[in-house]
């Protein structure tokens, strides 16, 4: 796992310190709100509708036992005693005092860790497929780009100050985890098909919010050694062709869409013809510096199948269920990775209480080589356990809570904070995603639906993905009242698709009714294996939109 | 999640009280005849304009002597108790605190509120 060097050790300190002295000149009336509010957002720290929220990088989704262990200390002591998961691998207070703050930070900076680069008009905080450097479907670990890419955007000069945020992803999978093709600029590390030789494609002005966008294909293959230098362009082009006089025209996708995804390769070709790529790029000794610290653990050397394992699973329903719902397979003979799931029905998608990090920081020091990771669909995951200790392992996730064996499945929803904390938002999200699992509560039957993504977001800014959902819900607002607004068909993989409307917004207490109905009419109409996306895009929407439109005619009748 | 830039309100829907966030702690807090309280029952209620131009101004004053931030108008509806209810949901789960954790915030902070 990457350490800090002495170098990024320092400029955590120091950026603590700076922001200390910044918080101290709020209290005392020397700074004034329009001056503190930009220098509190360059460290994570926002006002929301309750109270301050704080936001931790989390960067590409990796953490220690000891980091989460500190977590679970702030989150009791300088908090309500727990913390949310968030689509961007960060972690959330939503309680934080700003006197406090300071103190907090420290305590970050204890356990390397920071709130550097998630908010503001910057190079945001890296994300990365959570099986970075386990998938069996790997080419290469995506975290050293990711790694690299950090220490190249923390302190670069010229992108301090963005026409707006830049939000990156990297995978180095075949099957897209990390949603690429929805960021504004995504990475798919790729082998030559000629050569052999690794490098990158390269995707830009992705994106969702009010205006959702697939990414752009700009370079099929970028060799390795020149990524930063082809990075640098794209920030250029970006940086002063971007639109600054509007906020909601500024991101990278709007440039792309209203130029043509060919005049801005044409730019940035030409932008990266002018640089001096070797000045530019990351010298070799020190890629790898960095691809040295996520050199896999010391694994066993163990048989590919665990008899022990095929035999508890055999004995235990429960453990078979999970493993068979939770399990991805290892790239490692005799590993598995495990998705936790933070989605048990009626909780809040993305908490985890100080109690629950504590007794899944012993999991992990215990049976991960100390190591867990953070994923995009607010869950976590111990990434390399011995597939003979996964009924201990089992045992003690249950004991803590922590063993809903739903990943994937409808209940695994994705919710934005919403309106019960975000000061953005137009509808709540929570209680929506609350009432559509104790819908489908029953785990056997979410087991025959199959996978299923729901996605929901409180408000336009779409934090909950939700156009990339299978199933997207949009909280609005009309008349005074929480309305919701529901799409189908978007996906957020390699083939990513934006979903389309059903219908008119429904109300809150109508949305597990039409939920029920949609999952009903695939069933219905799936072929032999077809997973619901598959039967929705081979039936078209058609058919949904009549279930739909029937819910609709009850509800008002 | 991004942030609200400002939070405005035209001339208000009467009655109003006037609502803030502390600066130091970050809580919720109203106005009051005298000071900020976090209590939401004890809001000063303004039902007129000459009261809410009042509130207004002590609003203001406070937040330009660091007190509190972004002061602003809440709209409320006086119930049976003579309680101010904000009547906007938004303003309404502010007044409370998430819906999903009734054991935290003003609801549980102050019982009846
Ligand atoms: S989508 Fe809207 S409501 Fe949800 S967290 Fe983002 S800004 Fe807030």
């Amino acid at each position: 796992m990457y350490r800090y060097d002495e170098f990024d050790a320092r400029f955590v300190r120091e950026r603590v310190a700076e922001f200390a002295g910044q918080v101290a000149r709020r209290l005392d009336g020397s700074l004034t709100e329009d001056e503190f509010k930009p220098l509190r957002l360059k460290n994570g720290l926002y006002l929301q509708l309750h109270a301050y929220m704080l936001r931790i990088a989390v960067p590409y989704g990796t953490l220690s036992s000891r980091q989460l262990r500190q977590l679970a200390h702030i989150a009791e002591t300088y908090d309500k005693g727990y913390g949310h998961f968030t689509t961007r691998q960060n972690l959330q207070f939503n309680w934080p005092k700003l006197k406090d703050v300071p103190e907090i930070l420290g305590l970050l900076a204890d356990v390397e860790m920071h709130c550097i680069q998630t908010s503001g008009n910057c190079i945001r905080n890296v994300t990365a497929d959570q099986f970075a450097g386990v998938a069996a479907d790997e080419v290469e670990d995506p975290r050293p780009t990711a790694e690299l890419i950090r220490q190249w955007s923390s302190l670069h000069p010229e992108f301090g100050w963005l026409p707006r945020k830049f939000k990156v992803a990297v995978t180095g999978a075949e099957h897209d985890r990390a949603a690429i093709k929805v960021h504004d600029l995504g990475l798919k590390l790729k082998r030559h098909p000629d050569t052999g030789e690794i490098g990158y494609e390269v995707v830009v002005g992705g994106g969702l919010g009010r205006t959702p966008m697939i990414g752009k294909v700009i370079r099929d293959f970028l060799p390795r050694a020149e990524l930063l230098a082809y990075l640098e362009a794209v920030m250029r082009v970006y940086n002063s062709e971007g639109r600054r006089d509007n906020k909601f025209k500024a991101r990278v996708k709007i440039l792309v869409h209203e130029i043509g995804a060919e005049e801005f390769v044409r730019r940035v070709e030409e932008e990266y013809a002018k640089l001096d790529g070797p000045t530019v790029n990351a010298p070799v000794e020190e890629v790898e510096r960095i691809a040295a610290y996520f050199a896999p653990p010391a694994y066993e050397a163990l048989p590919s199948v665990s008899i022990l394992l095929d035999q508890a699973r055999a004995a235990a329903p429960a453990l078979d269920a999970f493993v068979r719902q939770n399990a991805f397979p290892h790239r490692q003979p005799g590993y598995v990775a495990l998705t936790v799931s933070l989605k048990p029905v009626g909780g809040v998608p993305g908490d985890m209480t100080a109690d629950e990090m504590r007794a899944f920081a012993d999991i992990a020091e215990r049976y991960s080589f100390d190591e867990l990771r953070v994923t995009h669909a607010q869950n976590l995951v111990l990434p390399h356990v011995r597939q003979d200790e996964v009924p201990e392992v089992f045992a003690a996730l249950k004991a803590a809570g922590l063993a809903t064996a739903n990943a994937g499945l409808v209940t695994d929803i994705i919710a934005c904070p919403g309106l019960d904390y975000c000061a953005l938002a137009t509808a709540r999200s929570i209680p929506i995603a609350q009432e559509i699992a104790r819908e489908f509560s029953d785990e056997a039957e979410q087991r025959d639906i199959g996978p299923l993504q729901i996605k929901i977001s409180g408000c336009i800014n779409a934090c909950g993905h939700h156009h990339v959902g299978h199933i997207g819900i949009l909280g609005l607002e009309k008349n005074g009242r929480e309305n919701y607004q529901i799409t189908l068909g978007g996906d957020a993989t390699e083939n990513a698709a934006l979903g389309e409307r059903l219908g008119p917004g429904i109300d809150a207490e109508a949305v597990p009714g039409a939920i029920r109905a949609i999952v009903s009419t695939y069933l219905e109409r799936r072929q032999h294996g077809e997973a619901f996306i598959e039967t929705v895009r081979r039936a078209g929407l058609d058919p949904f939109k009549t279930a739909f439109a029937e819910v609709i005619r009850e509800a008002a009748e | 999640m991004a942030e609200a830039t400002t939070r405005k309100t035209r001339g208000p829907v009467l009655p109003v009280v006037l609502s803030a966030n502390d600066l130091f702690v970050g809580e919720v807090v109203y106005l009051t005849e005298d000071g900020w309280t976090a209590d939401p029952r004890r809001a000063l209620v303004a039902h007129d304009e000459a009261a809410a131009a009042r509130l207004e101004e002590r609003g203001v004053a406070a937040a330009r002597e660091n007190r509190v931030v972004d002061p602003y108008f809440v709209p409320v509806t006086i119930d049976g108790d003579g309680v101010p209810q904000a009547r906007h949901i938004r303003e309404a789960i502010r007044q409370r605190g998430p819906t999903i954790h009734p054991d935290i915030g003003k609801q549980a902070d102050f019982k009846a509120a």
